[in-house]
């Protein structure tokens, strides 16, 4: 049996691993003008058989080996049929007869049909599979089946020389020659050689800016945008190639290649490109698959000018032409041995220079042309494939440009753009041949106008004054609306300000003016938010802090504040004792302001003052306080999309430290609104779920994931409410469409901002239908602008990835005392007014045509867990200083789909031993629990990728283990041990372990109360989670716990 | 890639607009209307440190000039 090509073999089992398709029919029409023979031309056909074997071969394998079986002449046949057909539909009926599947094991590879549009005009249709054939095999195919068919009409049959090889040889001949790799210093060893230095480090894939994530498995469906370059256009390029000694090929890869670098695909570019691959002279006139693919590596690194990449690009293409004998197959096996992916190996974007000007169809008194058909197909993400057009007389003529693509990649408007891009691009190259690519302009003017303006346009008055002034006259136009509401406690506006004042007065006798901070330690209460508004009133900013963080983080914030002073509640007061700070008990005060004036005090300050500061992650091992003036929080309040009406009463349940908190404080208190307090504690989704039914909340933002968990299991709370803002993480486009399903009137939005451009910055209206597609994070609030830059600071295209740069009234004063760290993050603006700042975001997003982002990543270490932003590298660096650490790494793990943890990684310093529990009791007392990892993990070393970068997919995943060997004794530990293992997702949990040692946090905390509800009808707190993590203490709390009386939730529909 | 402003391979310019806020600046871009060099080209950190020198008082100018005045007043 005679084996395949290695290209075959390719072919072959991929047509197995994915089904026979279509992407390998390769059609060509022939519009022949003047009379003609059918019966000729069917005689001609079968000539064509006898002549290539490669036409009549069919295949077969064995053992994950394939064979050719070439069929006697006599067996195989290609039927000629023939049918009348109307030109409109011609296009049609070719489309259903190319794209009919080859059965290869049992059919030639080639199929034919004639149709007669008129009686001198006929189309001959030839689809022949790529198994048998390449774009070279059409000259000797179309000539040989020209010179049969003249012979056939005069009555004989064709004069051939006859072939000297046929394909089995061939076939023969590679397999025999490759044996040799495994000698050294045969060429077939160099070749590998020289493949295995030049793929070194290839990227796993080109980013290109993808309409859609790649599926899991191609369907290759594709699709095509043509272009037409004059050879005003086309001219000088080739001579620019031809100044670098290079071919017009060498001349439209290094433009593509600029143009792939400009599109955000990365400075080390591989592209692919075919070659004929018949290099003995013997192949000549054969029809087969001979053609090789080339890896063609472009490195665009160092700020090249286009005259120089034409260099670069000349001398990585003449070598790998030097090596194109190495089937790609082979090259595949160097880089990536048996590993089948949805993307194509080694290369997923091609470049193409044709040339079947030899492709003719010769016939006296018969006058054809040949023309490809366009197939709905593409075997890459993305093919530039040029063809060279000559006029009459044989001069140049422009090129031609047709762009094929993945359609579950790309939209045909982004290909369009890609397209309209390289023509710019290359008008822009051929005008500055000698600039830095990196300062070309790939945008129009017009772009460049809808980028930095149009899509900006935000600009919307907001009054010159403090948060305290614009609450005073709020509160004189509505004294007796209510302005905060907690259980069954309301406060007026007249009281709020009357006890702000009053307190705010006592906070200037200790000392409190403009720029200070007074740390504010206290529980979710309507006294908290007269102590808030009472330290802007005196003057000063309010600190949130966290009475559940570490003393030694406590302490910091203090310390870098210089706050002298901290109003708190009795509970807190000697743990803040031990961070040196002189306490205010909110209670105690009350006797010594009850005299003190209740107007406010006469104090001028200035709206650039601060209103607060909020920590937020340091990437080197310390927080930053970003520091927000009332400007900031004025310029919040006051946007537009607050005066729908819906914001009437607004849910307060973030916790201080958090940002969200400015929206629900300000936002209603400077217009009049409710603020609705949740009950203070921790984030309890029925408790919320309550308040918000009870209160009748209209508006709140929410966390991503807290979001997710409302609507999927409370969603009978938001039925009175009109609008969510969820945001913090990627949206879930899952729970939006669940949320409009059931509640079409809500107006749901997805937001975004980082605390340092004051909490939100851009925002989604987000409509149903709801796709799977990334929901958008949208446009600018008002006074803000987005600018989505590259790596030389230029605005890039749409559809470009980019990273987020902030501008506008929004942008926080810096990070306090931190000079240098705000000198790098807020920077000198070039597009807004003459010295404006912007916000250097470290987000990765990319515009959509209509105007609206899409969040794409970040650039650095920083992560989101459960809203709260954390610097990895402040983990890493904590855990790095522990005794006995030589080296440390901490990741973000989603093991779990929608459970995203961290995960440190700690190798010991030599001579020392580690535990990993005295490594998370030290983590958990310098650090907030969110940023304490889920588990640490002891290595050897730190596996390191080729480029001894850390290897993130080779650290393996914790294995959460029951380590108690104590069993359940009672039911309720039987019950409890159940519910504990289905929401940690283990197999068993004993009664002694603790379940924030499992890889328990405080939202999946929520989620085992809620099942112990459900599951067992007893209502327990998340404080007695904390208090009682295991099993055993947990089941001591069942019997006292209130048995619920609620009715489970049924259908009430229909039935009984 | 790198941010251009996170480049250590890269010089620098220290700039200050009428606020008297300061900005890292990369030295291939070209500097932005409303801000001047006061430092640089240098390398990154002779820029970082010369600001956390020299940008002491982190207010915005117009602030502390509306201070001096009320204060005159």
């Amino acid at each position: 049996m005679i084996p395949m090509s290695f290209a075959q073999q390719r072919l072959w089992f991929l047509g197995k691993l994915d089904g026979p398709g279509i992407a390998f029919n390769v059609p060509m029409a022939l519009h022949l003008t003047g009379p003609l023979d059918a019966s000729a031309l069917q005689a001609a056909l079968s000539d064509l058989l006898s002549r290539h074997e490669s036409l009549r071969t069919c295949f077969t394998d064995e053992e994950g080996a394939g064979y050719q079986v070439v069929l006697p002449c006599e067996r195989a046949a290609v039927v000629l049929s023939t049918a009348d057909q109307a030109e409109a539909e011609l296009d049609d009926a070719m489309r259903r007869f190319h794209s009919r599947r080859f059965d290869l094991e049992r059919e030639s590879p080639l199929r034919a049909m004639l149709y007669r549009l008129a009686p001198q005009q006929h189309v001959l249709l030839l689809v022949v599979h790529h198994i048998a054939s390449d774009g070279w095999s059409w000259a000797p195919m179309l000539r040989d089946l020209a010179q049969a068919y003249a012979a056939r009409q005069g009555g004989h049959a064709p004069a051939w020389t006859p072939l000297p090889v046929q394909y089995a040889d061939y076939s023969l001949w590679q397999r025999e020659w490759m044996t040799q790799a495994d000698t050294p210093d045969s060429d077939v060893a160099q070749l590998v050689a020289y493949w295995k230095r030049c793929l070194v480090g290839l990227p796993e894939q080109l980013d290109l800016p993808f309409d859609r994530p790649r599926p899991a498995r191609a369907s290759q469906h594709g699709a095509t945008v043509q272009a037409r370059w004059d050879e005003s256009l086309a001219s000088p390029l080739r001579q620019l190639a031809r100044d670098a000694r290079g071919s017009l090929f060498m001349g439209v890869h290094a433009l593509v290649s600029a143009l792939l670098f400009k599109l955000g695909a990365g400075e080390d570019l591989p592209l692919g490109t075919p070659v004929a691959g018949r290099s003995d002279e013997a192949l000549h006139d054969l029809v087969g698959f001979f053609v090789n693919l080339l890896v063609l590596r472009t490195d665009v690194s160092g700020r090249p000018s286009f005259r120089q990449l034409l260099t670069r690009v000349r001398d990585a293409d003449l070598d790998a032409y030097a090596h194109q004998e190495l089937p790609f197959e082979r090259m595949v096996d160097i880089v990536n041995p048996g590993r089948a992916t949805s993307r194509h190996p080694l290369f997923q974007v091609a470049v193409i220079l044709q040339n079947n000007r030899d492709a003719l169809f010769e016939v006296p008194g018969l006058s054809a042309q040949a023309s490809f058909v366009v197939t709905e197909t593409a075997k890459y993400d993305l093919t530039f494939e040029f063809t060279e057009l000559f006029d009459t007389a044989g001069r140049p003529n422009g090129l031609a440009l047709q762009l094929e693509y993945a359609t579950e990649l790309f939209d045909r408007s982004t290909v369009q753009r890609f397209a309209d891009s390289l023509r710019h691009l290359l008008a822009q190259v051929m005008a500055q041949p000698d600039r830095s690519l990196a300062d070309i302009e790939l945008l129009t003017a017009q772009e460049r106008h809808t980028l930095l303006q149009t899509w900006n346009d935000t600009t919307h008055a907001v009054p010159n004054a403090t948060v305290p002034a614009l609450f005073g006259a709020q509160a004189a136009h509505t004294p007796d609306a209510p302005a905060a509401s907690q259980g069954a406690s309301t406060l007026s506006y007249r009281e709020l300000d009357a006890r702000a004042n009053q307190l705010a007065h006592y906070l200037r006798s200790l000392g409190v003016g403009a720029d200070q901070m007074v740390g504010l330690c206290m529980e979710r209460s309507l006294d908290q938010l007269v102590a808030m508004l009472a330290i802007l009133k005196a003057g000063g900013a309010y600190l949130p802090l966290d009475p559940s963080y570490p003393g030694a983080r406590l302490s910091l914030m203090l310390e870098e504040t210089s706050a002298q002073l901290v109003i708190t509640q009795a509970e807190h007061v000697a743990r803040l004792r031990l961070c040196g700070v002189t306490s205010l008990t909110f209670d105690d005060c009350g006797e010594a302001i009850g005299d003190l004036p209740q107007s406010a005090p006469p104090i001028a300050f200035h709206p650039d003052h601060l209103a607060y500061v909020i920590y937020t992650s340091g990437s080197t091992g310390a927080p930053k306080g970003i520091a927000v003036s009332h400007r900031n929080v004025v310029e919040l309040a006051w946007d537009r999309r607050w005066r729908d009406g819906a914001q009437q009463r607004v849910l307060m349940h973030s916790p201080q430290v958090f940002d969200a908190c400015t929206y629900e404080t300000w936002v209603p208190l400077l217009s009049g609104q409710h603020v609705i307090l949740a009950p203070p504690g921790r984030t309890d989704l029925p408790v919320l779920a309550d308040t918000i039914a009870r209160h009748q909340v209209s508006a709140l933002f929410i966390t991503t994931a807290l979001f997710r968990w409302l609507v999927e299991e409370h969603g009978d709370c938001l039925s009175n409410v009109r609008t969510v803002w969820s945001g913090g993480e990627a949206a879930v486009p899952r729970v939006f469409r669940q949320l409009l399903a059931r509640y079409p009137h809500i107006d749901a939005v997805n937001v975004y901002g980082p605390t340092e451009t004051t909490t939100f910055a851009t925002c989604y209206r987000v409509r149903a239908p709801v796709s799977d597609a990334p929901i958008a994070i949208g446009g600018p609030l008002d006074n803000t602008c987005v600018y989505v830059l590259d790596d030389a600071l230029r605005p890039v295209p749409v559809g470009v990835p980019g990273e987020l740069y902030i501008a506008g009234t929004g942008l926080a004063r810096g990070y306090l005392k931190r000079a240098a760290l705000t000198a790098q993050r807020f920077v000198a603006s070039p597009f807004g007014p003459p010295g404006q700042r912007m916000y250097r975001t470290g987000d990765r997003v990319r515009w959509r045509e209509d105007g609206q982002l899409i969040y794409v990543g970040r650039t650095d270490h920083q992560v989101k867990i459960r809203g709260h932003r954390v610097e990895l590298g402040e983990i890493e660096a904590v855990l790095a200083r522990q005794p006995g650490v030589g080296q440390a790494a901490v990741i973000v793990r989603e093991d779990q789909p929608g459970q995203p943890q961290l995960v440190a990684y700690a190798v010991a310093a030599q001579g020392s031993a580690l535990n990993v529990a005295t490594l998370r009791r030290a983590l958990a007392g310098t650090m907030p629990e969110y940023m304490v990892p889920a588990a640490v993990v002891l290595l050897d070393a730190l596996p390191l990728t080729i480029n001894g970068k850390l290897d993130q997919r080779a650290l393996p995943a914790p294995v959460f283990r029951s380590e108690s060997e104590s069993v359940p004794a009672t039911p309720e530990e039987h019950a409890l041990a159940g519910l504990f293992a289905e929401v940690l997702g283990l197999e068993r949990v004993g009664t002694q372990d603790s379940f924030f040692d499992l890889g328990g946090h405080s939202l999946l905390a929520t989620r085992l109360i809620s099942r112990i509800r459900s599951g067992l009808k007893v209502e327990l707190s998340i404080r007695t989670l904390f208090e009682a993590p295991t099993v055993a203490e947990l089941a001591l709390h069942l019997p006292q716990a209130g048995r619920i009386t609620r009715k489970p939730l049924r259908p009430m529909r229909g039935g009984e | 890639m790198t941010n251009p402003f996170d480049n250590e391979e890269q010089s620098f310019f220290v700039l200050v607009n009428h606020e008297g806020q300061h900005s890292l600046w990369p030295q291939f871009a070209q500097i932005p209307a409303g801000w001047e060099p006061v430092f640089g080209p240098e390398a990154r950190r002779s820029c970082l440190d010369y600001v956390e020198e020299n940008w002491q008082d982190m207010r915005p100018r117009s602030l502390i000039e509306a201070l001096a005045s009320t204060a005159e007043a």
